[in-house]
C-alpha cells in the first residue's frame, strides 16, 4: 500500500479469531501437550505486535479465543498479562464470546471474574446483546455474542440494519458458521449474504480455522482462521486478516498475515530413503504424524529405531522434531532365513534365532519378529558393535551410513 | 553335600563306632571283617532307609544286644547342617533335626516324615515314601553312583536316570550341570532380556501392577481417555439426538400448519350452513308449538269427561269394600277365643308330668346307690384273695429250684472226687520222667567237657603261632624305621631331577678344544668335564686339550681359565638345576647316609618289600587273632558242663535208677529231648486236670449255698401265705369265683336301672308333644284370620283416598277447559307456515356434533402447532447446553486420542510379549541344549579315561538320561562289560567322581580299585586327590596304603595340617565290634 493510499484509508482493522487458550491437545504425550499448548500464547504475542507493526486502529477478535468457557486461571491470567504489557489507549481490542466460550454466568466473560477484572480499559467484551460501538466518527462496530454452545439463531441477522443516509463503514462481528443452502443449522448459522443484507462494509466473523474470505469483495466476509493450527489437517492456519478502509466506500482491502509457526506435517512414508530425506529437513518447529508403510529387514528396522529416536529425543538429548506422532501399524519387519542372523551365534542362540523363525512366518508372527530384532540388538549391545553379526552389519553398512 | 560325623550302635557286628569325616579325601582302612562295609551300609540305610522298613532285619546286631541305632551328620550347603537319627528293629524311631552352627539342633521332622524331607534335601532321584513308593532299600542312578556297595561299584553302568522313581536326580543334575556349562555370553543376553520382561511382567507372567509397570502408566491413560471418549460421545449422542429431534419438529410444524389453515376453512363454511339451518328450525319450532296447543284444547275437554265417569265407579267400589270389612272383624274375634283356651291346656299338661317323673327317678337312684356300694365292698375281697394266690405260687417256684439244687449237688460232688484222683496219678508219672532227664544230662555233662578241652588247646596253639608272627613283623619294622628314605613323591621328583641334569649336561657337551702356547715356562693344571685335575708341571711347549663341555686350567701362580661350552641360556640352566640338586637331593642322599640317587632306590625297593612282609606278617597274625575271636568261649563252656554233670549226679539213687532206665526203656525215652518233651507234655496235662477238679469245687459251694438261700426263702413264702388267709374272713378256695359271680349280677342291675330312668323321660316328653301341636294350630289360624282384617281395612282407605284425588282432579278440568281459545290457536298455525316457506335452505345438513368437531379439529392443529413451537424452543435451549458442533469436534479429538493410546498399548504388547517370547524362547532352547546330560558329561569323563588308560580309549557313548552305551576302542564300539573288571571299575570311579564334582557331593568308594595295576593305581590315586580338592571322598579300603603315603598312614604331628586335604581313620580304633561271644545267627547279613 502506497503513502497516498494510507492516507485515503478511513480505518485499519487486525481480524483474528479461534485462539482456543486452553486446548487439551488430548492425542499427544504431556511434553508435546505442553510445546503445543504454549505455542497458542505465543501466537498471541506475535499477533498483537503485527496489530501494532500496521498500527491498525482497532483489533477484532472474533470469538473461540478460550477453548472452554471457564479456562484454567493460568490462560486467563496469561493472556491478561499479554494486554497489560501494552499501551493501546487508542487502539480498543475487542474480545467477542464464541460458541467454545459463549457469554454464561461464571464464565471468563462474567464482569465479576478475574480475567475482566485484569483487563486493561481499552480492552472490551463484547457482553451484552446489540452491541454498538463507534470504532470513529466514520466508523462503527456492531456485534453480538454467543450465549450457548449451540444455536440455530442467525446473531448476523440481529445486526442493525444500515439506516437510510448512514454513510458510516459499518463492521459487524459474529461468530459462527455461513451457510448456503437452506435447512436447519445449529451452529450459529450465518446467511451467505448477511453482510449485504445488514449494509456492513465488513462482517468480521470466526469459528473456521483456516482463513477463507467469502464474496462479495465491496463487502467481504472473513474468517482470519487460527492463529496456529490445533490438529492436522486445518489448512490456511496461522493467520490474521488486517483490514484497510478505504474512504468513500470504497471496497475494504483484506491482507492475511502470517502470525502462526508451528507446521502440521502429516507423513506417511514408504521407504528408508524417503525417512532419511525427512530426517534431513529443518522440523524443529513442526508436529509431524509419521506413518511407517513399508517392509524393513533388522538392520533397516534398527535404523528406523534410530531415526525416530533421533527425531523424538530422549531424556538425554532434545528431539529434531518439534512434536512426533508414530504409526507404527503398517511397519512390517522381514527377518529373511535368519541365517545371517545366526551366523557367528554360540549354538544356543542359534538354536533361539531357528525357533523364532519358525514362529515369525506364521500368519501372527509379528511377535517372533519383534522377538527377533529384540535379540538382535540385546545380542549387539552385550558384544559392544556389530560385527557380532555379520550378516547383519553387512546390512547396516549398506544403508550407507 | 559332605558328612560330618557317623555314629553306628548295635548294626551289624559293630557294637559301637564313632567316625569325624574331613572335608576332603577320608581314607577309613583297616582289616578285613572289621565292619568298614557295615558303616558304608549304615550310611546308605540312614540317607535312604525308613527305620520301618523290613530291610532293616539285615542290620539287627549279631550278638542281640540292642536295636540298631545310627545318627549321621551332614552338611547339604554351607550353614544347612542335619542330623538324622534313625533307629532300626523292634523300636523303630526316626529324627531330622536341623542346625547352622552344628551345635544348636531343632527337630524338622520325624517318623515318617524324616526319609520324605530326606528326599527333598538330597534330591536324588527318590520318590516321596508312600504306599506306592519303592520298597525296601531304594536305589536310584545318584545313590548308585555316590553310595554303591562293595560288590556293585560298577554299577552305575547298568544305571539311567529313567529308572529312577521321580525326576529330581535328573533335574538337580541338569541344573548342576547348565550351571557349570552357562556360556556367559548367553546369560548376559538372558539377562537383559529378563529385565526387560520383569519391567512389565510379574513373576507369575501376568503383566505388572508395580506403580513403575508400563502398562500401570497406560493403562491410566486409557482409562481416562476412555472416560473423556465416553462422556463426549455420550454429548455428541444427545447434541445428534436433540438436532435430528429439531429437524423432525420443523417439518412437523410446517405440516401443522397447513393442517391448521385447513380447518379453519372448514370451519367457516360449515357456521354457514348451520345459520341456515338454525334459523329453519326456529320457524318449524314455532309452527309445530301453534299446533300442539290446538291439540291440547281438544285432549283437556276429554280428560274431562273421563273423569267424570270413573269417580262414579269409584264411590260404588268403596260401598262394598265397607260391608267385607266387617265380616272379617268378627272371623278375627273367634279365632282370638280359641288361642287362649290351647294356651291354658298346655300349662296343665306340663306340670302333671314333671310330677310323675320326679317320684320316679328319686326310686330308681336310690337302687342304684345300693349296688354301686356292694361292688365296691366285692372289689376289696377280690384284691385280697389275688394277692393270696400271688403268694402261693411263688412258694411253689421257690419248692421246685431247691430240688433241682439238691440233684446237682450230689453230681457235682462225684465230678469232684475223680479229678483229685487224676492228679494224683500225674504226679508219680512226673517224678519218673524227671529221673530219666536227670539222669542223661549227666552223660552229656560228661561228653562236652571233653570237646571243650580239646578246642582250649587249639585256641593256645593259634595265640602262641599269632605272637611268633607279630615278633618277626616287629624285628624288620625295627630295621625299617631306622632308613631315613625319601617319600615316593620326592624320590620321583628327584629322578626327574636328575634326569634334568643330565639333558641340561647334554646340551652343554658341544666339544670343545684348547690349545696354549706358553711364552715362558709356567706350571700348569688342567681339569676336563669335571673330572680330576691333571698336572702337567712346568712345561714351554703347546698344550691342547680336548673336552665335551668344560675346561679348566690353573696356571700356578698366575690364571685360572675356565672355558665352558654350550649357550648362556642353557649354562644357566644347567646351573640352576645343579643348585637345585644340592638343595633338594644332596641333604636327601645325607639323611639317607647314601652316595647315590640309584643307592636311594634300591634301598626304597629293599624298604617296600619290608613293608609287605609286615603286612604279610601282621596280616597273618590278624588271621590267627581272627580266628581266635572267632572261637567260642571255650573256658566258660567247660566250666558249665561240669556243674551240670555235679547238678545231674547229686541225690541219686542207685534203686532209682534202675527203675527209671526201665520206664524210659518202656517209653522208648533215648534223649534228653524225649524226656523233656514227655515232661512238658504232663505239665501241659496238668493244669487242665487242677481246672477239672477245681470248677466242680467251685460250683458245689455256689449250689450248696443257692441251695441255703432257696430253702430260707421258701419258709418265708408259706409263712406269708398262712398270714394272708387267715386276714381274709370266711376263706375258703372258692370264694374268689363267688365274689367274681356276684360283680356281675350288680354289674346288670345297675344297666336296668339306667334304661328305666331313660324310658321315664321319654313317656313325659311325648305327653306334652301333643297339646304343644293344638296351641299351634290355634295360633296359626289366627295369625291367618289378622292378616284377611289388615288387607280389607287398606284396600278401603285407598279407595277413599282415590276418590278425593278425582274430586279435585275434576274440579280443575272444569276450569281449565272453560278457559280454552280454539279460535286463535288455529290462526297461529297458519302464519307459521307461510314464514317456513320463505325461508332459504341449507347445501347440507351440519349437526352440531359436526361443528363440535370441525371446531376441534382447529383448536387440536392450533395445540399442537403451539407444542411443537414449545418443543423446538426447548430443544434449542437444551441444545445451547450439550455443544452442538463443539461436542462433535471433541468427540472426534477423544476417539483419536483414545485411538492413538490403543496403539500405542499394542506397540507396547508386541514389544514386551516379543521380549517374553525372547526369554522364553532362549530357557526353552538352554533347557533343551542342557538336557542332554550325555554330551555334556560324556566329555571330561572320556577325557580322564584317555589319560589313564594312554589314548587307549577313545569316545564313551552316554544317552540323554546317563545310559551307558559304547565305548570306542581301535575304532569299534564295545560294551563295557567287555572291558576288564580293573579297567570298568577304574570308568566307573571317574564316571562316579566325575558325577559327584558336578553335583559338588560327596561319593562313598567302598574298596573300588582292587584289580588296579600299581601304574594305574598312581594315577587314580591323583585323580582322587584333586578331586578330593573340591568334593568330600569317603574311602573304605583295607589297603591304605593304595591311597595313603607311609608319611599319612602313620602321622606324626608335623602331619597334622594333612587333616584338611586327607585324612586316614584306622576304622580299628574307631570301631568297637561286638563280643563274638556268641555264633552269628543264621541269615542276619553280611560279613563286614
Amino acid at each position: 500500500m502506497t503513502t497516498a493510499e494510507e492516507q485515503d484509508v478511513a480505518l485499519k482493522i487486525l481480524h483474528t479469531a479461534d485462539w482456543h487458550l486452553g486446548v487439551r491437545f488430548s492425542s499427544f504425550g504431556d511434553e508435546d501437550r505442553t510445546k503445543l499448548t504454549r505455542a497458542r500464547i505465543d501466537a498471541v504475542d506475535r499477533l498483537l505486535g503485527t496489530a501494532e507493526s500496521y498500527s491498525v486502529n482497532a483489533v477484532l477478535c472474533a470469538g473461540d479465543l478460550f477453548d472452554t468457557p471457564a479456562p484454567d486461571e493460568h490462560w486467563w491470567k496469561g493472556l491478561a498479562e499479554k494486554f497489560q504489557r501494552r499501551n493501546w489507549r487508542d487502539r480498543p481490542v475487542f474480545l467477542l464470546p464464541g460458541n467454545h466460550d459463549p457469554l454464561q454466568p461464571n464464565s471468563v466473560w462474567s464482569a465479576d471474574h478475574g480475567f475482566r477484572r485484569a483487563l486493561p480499559s481499552w480492552v472490551h467484551v463484547v457482553d451484552r446483546d446489540a452491541y454498538e460501538f463507534p470504532l470513529s466518527e466514520e466508523a462503527v462496530l456492531y456485534a453480538e455474542p454467543c450465549r450457548s454452545q449451540a444455536g440455530s439463531e442467525d446473531l448476523a441477522s440481529r445486526l442493525p440494519l444500515r439506516s437510510p443516509g448512514d454513510q458510516r463503514i459499518r463492521i459487524g462481528l459474529v461468530h459462527g458458521q455461513t451457510f448456503d443452502i437452506a435447512g436447519h443449522q445449529t451452529n450459529f448459522p450465518i446467511a451467505a449474504d448477511a453482510a449485504q443484507q445488514r449494509g456492513l462494509n465488513y462482517l468480521a466473523i470466526g469459528d473456521t480455522h483456516g482463513f477463507r474470505e467469502l464474496p462479495p469483495r465491496n463487502t467481504p466476509t472473513v474468517y482470519p482462521g487460527a492463529p496456529e493450527a490445533t490438529k492436522f489437517g486445518e489448512l490456511d492456519a496461522g493467520f490474521v486478516a488486517v483490514v484497510f478502509f478505504p474512504r468513500q466506500g470504497r471496497t475494504p482491502i483484506v491482507q492475511r498475515q502470517k502470525v502462526g509457526l508451528w507446521r502440521w506435517r502429516d507423513e506417511r512414508i514408504t521407504s528408508l530413503a524417503d525417512l532419511e530425506l525427512l530426517r534431513a529437513e529443518e522440523l524443529g518447529e513442526c508436529v509431524v504424524r509419521l506413518t511407517l508403510a513399508m517392509d524393513v529387514n533388522l538392520a533397516q528396522f534398527e535404523r528406523i529405531e534410530k531415526i525416530l529416536d533421533e527425531l523424538k529425543g530422549n531424556e538425554a538429548t532434545h528431539g529434531r522434531a518439534g512434536v512426533l506422532q508414530v504409526h507404527r501399524g503398517e511397519l512390517g519387519l522381514n527377518t529373511g532365513s535368519g541365517e545371517d542372523l545366526e551366523s557367528g551365534l554360540p549354538e544356543v542362540l542359534k538354536s533361539v534365532v531357528q525357533r523364532l523363525q519358525a514362529r515369525a512366518g506364521l500368519k501372527d508372527g509379528a511377535v517372533a519378529r519383534q522377538a527377533l530384532y529384540n535379540l538382535y540388538k540385546t545380542y549387539k549391545a552385550v558384544r559392544g558393535g556389530p560385527r557380532a553379526l555379520p550378516g547383519a552389519a553387512t546390512q547396516t553398512a549398506g544403508d550407507g551410513r | 553335600m559332605k558328612l560330618l560325623t557317623l555314629n553306628v550302635e548295635h548294626f551289624r557286628c559293630v557294637r559301637k563306632a564313632k567316625v569325624d569325616f574331613g572335608p576332603g579325601l577320608n581314607v577309613l582302612y583297616g582289616p578285613n571283617d572289621l565292619g568298614k562295609s557295615s558303616l558304608a551300609a549304615a550310611i546308605r540305610a540312614a540317607l535312604l532307609l525308613q527305620s520301618t522298613s523290613k530291610e532293616s532285619e539285615e542290620f539287627v546286631s549279631w550278638h542281640g544286644t540292642g536295636d540298631p541305632h545310627i545318627e549321621l551328620v551332614l552338611e547339604s550347603e554351607p550353614q544347612r547342617i542335619w542330623r538324622v537319627r534313625k533307629t532300626f528293629g523292634t523300636h523303630p524311631q526316626a529324627f531330622l533335626e536341623e542346625s547352622r552352627d552344628g551345635v544348636d539342633f531343632n527337630v524338622e521332622a520325624r517318623g515318617r516324615d524324616v526319609d520324605g524331607r530326606l528326599r527333598e534335601i538330597l534330591r536324588w532321584g527318590l520318590a516321596q515314601p508312600g504306599p506306592k513308593g519303592p520298597k525296601g532299600m531304594p536305589v536310584t542312578f545318584l545313590s548308585t553312583a555316590l553310595l554303591a556297595e562293595q560288590d556293585g561299584v560298577a554299577a552305575i553302568f547298568g544305571k539311567t536316570l529313567l529308572d529312577d522313581s521321580d525326576e529330581s536326580g535328573k533335574k538337580r543334575l541338569i541344573e548342576a550341570l547348565q550351571a557349570a556349562a552357562e556360556d556367559p555370553l548367553f546369560k548376559a543376553v538372558l539377562n537383559i532380556v529378563q529385565a526387560r520382561v520383569d519391567e512389565a511382567f510379574a513373576a507369575s507372567g501376568q503383566r505388572s501392577r508395580r506403580k513403575d509397570s508400563p502398562w500401570v502408566k497406560l493403562r491410566e491413560q486409557i482409562g481416562l481417555a476412555e472416560e473423556e471418549e465416553r462422556q463426549c460421545r455420550e454429548q455428541l449422542q444427545k447434541t445428534t439426538s436433540i438436532e435430528s429431534e429439531l429437524q423432525g419438529l420443523f417439518s412437523r410444524r410446517l405440516d401443522c400448519e397447513a393442517v391448521l389453515a385447513k380447518a379453519v376453512e372448514n370451519l367457516k363454511t360449515a357456521e354457514s350452513a348451520r345459520d341456515q339451518a338454525i334459523r329453519r328450525a326456529e320457524i318449524c319450532k314455532r309452527l309445530k308449538e301453534s299446533k300442539d296447543r290446538l291439540t291440547e284444547i281438544a285432549s283437556s275437554i276429554k280428560r274431562l269427561s273421563d273423569a267424570q265417569s270413573n269417580y262414579a265407579e269409584l264411590s260404588q267400589a268403596i260401598e262394598r269394600l265397607v260391608e267385607r270389612e266387617k265380616e272379617a272383624q268378627l272371623s278375627l274375634t273367634e279365632k282370638v277365643t280359641r288361642l287362649e283356651a290351647a294356651k291354658e291346656d298346655v300349662r296343665i299338661q306340663g306340670a302333671k308330668h314333671e310330677h310323675e317323673r320326679q317320684l320316679k327317678r328319686s326310686a330308681i337312684d336310690e337302687k342304684r346307690a345300693a349296688i354301686l356300694s356292694e361292688q365296691v365292698t366285692n372289689n376289696a375281697a377280690v384284691t385280697r384273695l389275688e394277692a393270696i394266690e400271688s403268694v402261693a405260687q411263688r412258694a411253689q417256684k421257690i419248692e421246685s429250684a431247691v430240688d433241682e439244687l439238691t440233684r446237682r449237688i450230689a453230681e457235682l460232688t462225684n465230678q469232684h472226687e475223680k479229678a483229685l484222683k487224676a492228679l494224683r496219678d500225674l504226679d508219680e508219672r512226673e517224678r519218673e520222667l524227671s529221673g530219666i532227664a536227670q539222669s542223661i544230662r549227666g552223660k552229656l555233662a560228661r561228653t562236652g567237657i571233653a570237646e571243650a578241652e580239646k578246642a582250649l588247646a587249639q585256641i593256645e596253639e593259634w595265640r602262641q603261632e599269632s605272637n611268633r608272627f607279630v615278633s618277626e613283623a616287629i624285628a624288620i619294622e625295627a630295621t625299617v624305621d631306622a632308613t631315613t628314605l625319601p617319600s615316593a613323591e620326592d624320590l620321583d621328583s628327584l629322578k626327574e631331577l636328575e634326569q634334568q641334569i643330565q639333558v641340561a649336561r647334554a646340551r652343554l657337551g658341544v666339544g670343545l678344544h684348547m690349545s696354549l702356547s706358553p711364552k715362558r715356562e709356567l706350571v700348569i693344571a688342567i681339569r676336563r668335564d669335571g673330572g680330576s685335575p691333571e698336572a702337567l708341571g712346568a712345561t714351554k711347549i703347546l698344550v691342547e686339550a680336548n673336552a665335551k663341555r668344560e675346561i679348566e686350567i690353573d696356571i700356578d701362580g698366575i690364571a685360572e681359565i675356565r672355558l665352558a661350552g654350550g649357550e648362556e641360556t642353557a649354562r644357566e640352566e644347567a646351573a640352576r638345576l645343579q643348585a637345585r640338586w644340592a638343595a633338594e637331593a644332596e641333604p636327601v642322599l645325607k639323611r639317607a647316609g647314601l652316595g647315590s640317587l640309584n643307592d636311594v632306590v634300591t634301598a626304597a625297593n629293599a624298604r617296600s618289600k619290608n613293608l609287605e612282609e609286615i603286612h604279610r606278617l601282621r596280616q597273618l597274625a590278624d588271621g590267627r587273632d581272627q580266628r581266635i575271636r572267632d572261637q567260642r568261649d571255650w573256658g566258660s563252656i567247660l566250666a558249665k558242663h561240669r556243674r551240670d554233670l555235679e547238678t545231674a549226679e547229686a541225690g541219686t539213687i542207685e534203686g532209682h535208677r534202675a527203675q527209671w532206665e526201665a520206664v524210659a526203656k518202656k517209653l522208648k525215652i533215648n534223649d534228653l529231648a524225649g524226656a523233656e518233651a514227655h515232661l512238658a507234655k504232663l505239665s501241659a496235662e496238668r493244669p487242665k486236670l487242677i481246672d477239672r477238679a477245681r470248677i466242680p469245687e467251685g460250683e458245689l459251694t455256689a449250689a450248696r449255698a443257692l441251695s441255703n438261700e432257696k430253702q430260707k426263702e421258701l419258709i418265708d413264702a408259706r409263712e406269708e401265705l398262712l398270714a394272708a388267709q387267715s386276714a381274709v374272713e370266711g376263706y375258703s378256695e372258692d370264694l374268689l369265683t363267688q365274689l367274681v359271680d356276684r360283680q356281675s349280677e350288680l354289674d346288670g342291675e345297675l344297666t336296668a336301672a339306667k334304661q328305666e330312668l331313660q324310658e321315664l323321660d321319654l313317656d313325659v316328653d311325648s305327653g306334652l308333644a301333643a297339646a304343644r301341636g293344638s296351641l299351634d294350630v290355634a295360633e296359626k289360624e289366627h295369625r291367618k284370620a289378622e292378616t284377611a282384617h289388615h288387607e280389607i281395612a287398606e284396600e278401603l282407605r285407598d279407595a277413599e283416598s282415590k276418590k278425593a284425588t278425582l274430586e279435585g282432579e275434576l274440579r280443575i278440568l272444569g276450569e281449565t277447559v272453560a278457559k280454552l281459545d280454539e279460535v286463535a290457536a288455529r290462526a297461529a298455525v297458519v302464519a307459521a307456515e307461510t314464514e317456513l316457506a320463505g325461508a332459504a335452505i341449507p347445501a347440507r345438513e351440519i349437526t352440531d356434533e359436526m361443528l363440535t368437531g370441525l371446531k376441534s379439529s382447529a383448536a387440536d392443529a392450533q395445540r399442537e402447532l403451539t407444542e411443537i413451537t414449545d418443543a423446538i424452543h426447548k430443544k434449542s435451549g437444551a441444545l445451547q447446553h450439550v455443544g452442538g458442533q463443539i461436542a462433535k469436534g471433541r468427540t472426534d479429538d477423544a476417539q483419536e486420542a483414545l485411538r492413538i493410546l490403543h496403539e500405542k498399548e499394542r506397540d507396547l504388547e508386541i514389544d514386551y510379549e516379543a521380549w517374553a517370547l525372547l526369554r522364553e524362547t532362549l530357557l526353552e532352547a538352554e533347557q533343551e541344549e542342557g538336557v542332554h546330560l550325555g554330551k555334556m558329561l560324556g566329555g571330561p569323563i572320556v577325557q580322564r579315561f584317555s589319560d589313564l588308560t594312554e589314548g587307549r580309549y577313545g569316545t564313551l557313548n552316554l544317552g540323554p538320561d546317563l545310559e551307558t552305551g559304547k565305548i570306542t576302542v581301535a575304532g569299534e564300539g564295545r560294551q563295557v562289560g567287555a572291558l576288564s573288571v580293573g579297567t570298568r571299575d577304574q570308568l566307573s570311579l571317574i564316571f562316579r567322581l566325575t558325577l559327584a564334582e558336578q553335583l559338588k557331593s560327596v561319593v562313598v568308594l567302598d574298596d573300588q580299585l582292587t584289580q588296579s595295576d600299581s601304574q594305574r593305581m598312581i594315577w587314580l590315586r591323583d585323580l582322587i586327590r584333586q578331586s578330593a580338592a573340591n568334593i568330600q571322598i569317603l574311602v573304605f579300603t583295607c589297603r591304605p596304603a593304595d591311597y595313603l603315603s607311609p608319611a599319612e598312614l602313620k602321622p606324626t604331628k608335623k602331619l597334622d595340617h594333612l587333616a584338611m586335604a586327607v585324612r586316614p581313620i584306622d576304622l580299628a580304633q574307631k570301631i568297637e565290634r561286638s563280643a563274638a561271644s556268641e555264633p552269628r545267627p543264621a541269615g542276619s547279613g553280611r560279613l563286614g
